[in-house]
This record gives C-alpha cells, structure tokens and sequence, in this order.
C-alpha cells in the first residue's frame, strides 16, 4: 500500500477531517510524513558518522609523534 | 482516561472475564480436616470388623462361651456405633465450618458463580461495543435487544448463584421467598438499564470533542485560502504535522 493512500485510510477511519478536505489532509499528512522520515534518516546516517568518527579518535589515534 | 489505562483496564476486565470460570480448579478438592474425618471412619469400620473376626475364631475355637462371644460382640458394635456418632458429629460440624454462603464449600461457590460472572461480564462488554461502534440505528437498536437478553439470562444466573444458595437451613430466608424472585428479575434489569445509559453518556462525551476537533480542522482547511502564496508550502507540513499528532493521540 502507497504511503498515500496509507494516509488517506487512518483519516477516513478516524472520522477526525470534514470529508470535504480528505484530500488536502492527505496531500499534507502524507508530505509531513514523508519529510519526517526523510529526517529520520538523515539523523541516524549523522548519528553513525559520528559514532564512527568517536571510535576512531579513541582507538586508532596514532601512537607514535615526529 | 489515557488510552494506555483505557485497555490496561479492559484487559483486566476481560483476564478476570476468562480466568473466573476455572478458578475453582486451585482450591483442593477435600479439606485436611474432612480428609482426616474419612480416614477416622475407616478405622472405625477396620477396627469393628477385625475385633468381630477376631471373637468369632475365638468362640470357634472354642476358647470362649456362647454368652461371652454375644457380651463381647455387644460390646464391639456398642463401641463402634457411638465412635460412629462422633464422627458424624464431627463430619457435619466440619461441613457446616466450610460451608460459604450457602455453598458446601468455598471451592463450590467459585464454581457456583464463575460461569455467571465471566458470561454477564461479557455480555456487558457487548453491550459497550454495540453503543460505541454501530452507527446504524436499526442495527444498534437490535443489538441491544440482544445484549439485553444476554445481560437479562446472564444476570439472572448470577443473581440467582448468590441469591438461592445463600438460604440458611436453620435461620431459613432473610427475606419472603416472593422479594428474592423479585430480586432476580429487578437486578439484572436494572444493571442493564444504568450500564446503557452508562456508556451512552460516556459515548456521548466523546462524540462532542471529536465534533469539536472536526470543526476546527474544518476551519483550518476553509481559510487556507487566505494564506500567502510562500506560506503556504510551510503550512501545509504544519497542517500534516497537527494530523499526525491527532491521530496519534485520538482514535
């Protein structure tokens, strides 16, 4: 099932939107979720890159100076 | 009422509704005490038979007389009927210590009643999804002539466990025989009539605030006509946002 109409069925179900607007509701829910799962990730790459960067500076820092 | 609590309580409510009926199976099925009395009674008939065995191949052996096998017979059945008597004083003083409400023990009365309780228990939660959930008038009104006669023979079971059993042999009925048939008809009735106003009132409450929150997103929707032409973009995620949040938290 598209996000879309995923959106459109918890609207419809909820009873919660004038059905006049069900499909402006979706349109927006469906961008709002889309954007925070687009966050979502960029969050956790952002999160990995820095633990990465976190462990390298502790355990492989050079040993040795010039 | 979170919803969190909302179905931490209805679970409860439906564990006790399942686990009721088959609870009596944890309770032992004879006392120490009433375990102890049978074993005393067998002894008694043990000891009777072995000392009349034992006074019959005396007098066959012709170790004693005609007239002292008869005094020593007497004497043994004589014996062992008043030790019977005792034990059947004991037996009933036990069975009336145990007896529960009317019930012979306490593990009858949750057999008595557990059926009861789990059906009516039941029977109103149909009762509160009929009001809550159906929408269709006809459908909802048959429904709940359903559930009432579910609530009404489940009720009267219930009434009628609790009510019946509880006679006293010796202090007879608290109340004229005719005011516990009453009781068992008026009850179940009753508790149908205040649980369906019950729910009704607590549908209701919750039918005006999702009116409430439909009539705001109505009016968000209606003036995004008069938004700027740049802001709109923004409002619309802002309007996802407020939906999300909604139907997160409202369902």
């Amino acid at each position: 099932m598209s996000n879309n109409s995923k959106c459109k069925k918890e609207i419809v179900y909820s009873g919660l939107i004038p059905e006049a607007y069900i499909e402006e509701a979706t349109d927006a829910l469906s961008k709002y979720d889309k954007l925070e799962e687009e966050i979502k990730k960029r969050n956790e790459a952002n999160q990995k890159a820095s633990s990465f960067l976190e462990i390298n500076k502790v355990y492989f820092r050079p040993s040795f100076n010039f | 009422m979170t919803r969190l609590s909302k179905t931490i309580l209805l679970g409860a409510v439906v564990l006790l509704a399942i686990t009721v009926p088959f609870s009596h199976e944890y309770q032992p099925k004879k006392s120490l005490d009433k375990t102890n009395n049978i074993n005393d009674y067998h002894e008694i008939i043990k000891e009777r038979n072995n000392l009349t065995e034992d006074n019959l191949s005396r007098f066959e052996k012709g170790d004693i007389s005609k007239e002292q096998y008869l005094v020593s017979f007497r004497q043994v059945i004589s014996s062992s009927k008043l030790k019977l008597r005792n034990n059947k004083k004991e037996r009933l003083a036990i069975k009336s210590n145990e007896s529960y409400l009317g019930y012979t023990s306490y593990k009858n009365f949750l057999l008595g009643i557990g059926f009861p309780i789990s059906g009516f228990i039941l029977s109103i939660l149909f009762l509160n999804i009929v009001v809550r959930n159906i929408q269709n008038s006809f459908k909802k009104k048959y429904y709940i002539i359903v559930s009432f006669v579910f609530i009404a023979a489940w009720g009267y079971w219930l009434a009628w466990s609790c009510l019946d059993f509880a006679f006293d042999p010796i202090r007879g009925y608290d109340w004229e025989r005719k005011y516990y048939n009453i009781a068992l008809y008026f009850l179940p009735t009753t508790i149908f009539i205040a649980s369906y106003f019950l729910f009704t009132y607590f549908d209701t409450i919750e039918q005006k605030f999702r009116d409430a929150i439909k009539n705001m997103f109505g009016y968000i929707f209606e003036s995004s006509n008069d938004l700027k032409e740049e802001t709109i973009e923004d409002h619309k995620i802002k309007r996802g946002k407020l939906i999300r949040e909604t139907l997160d938290n409202v369902k």
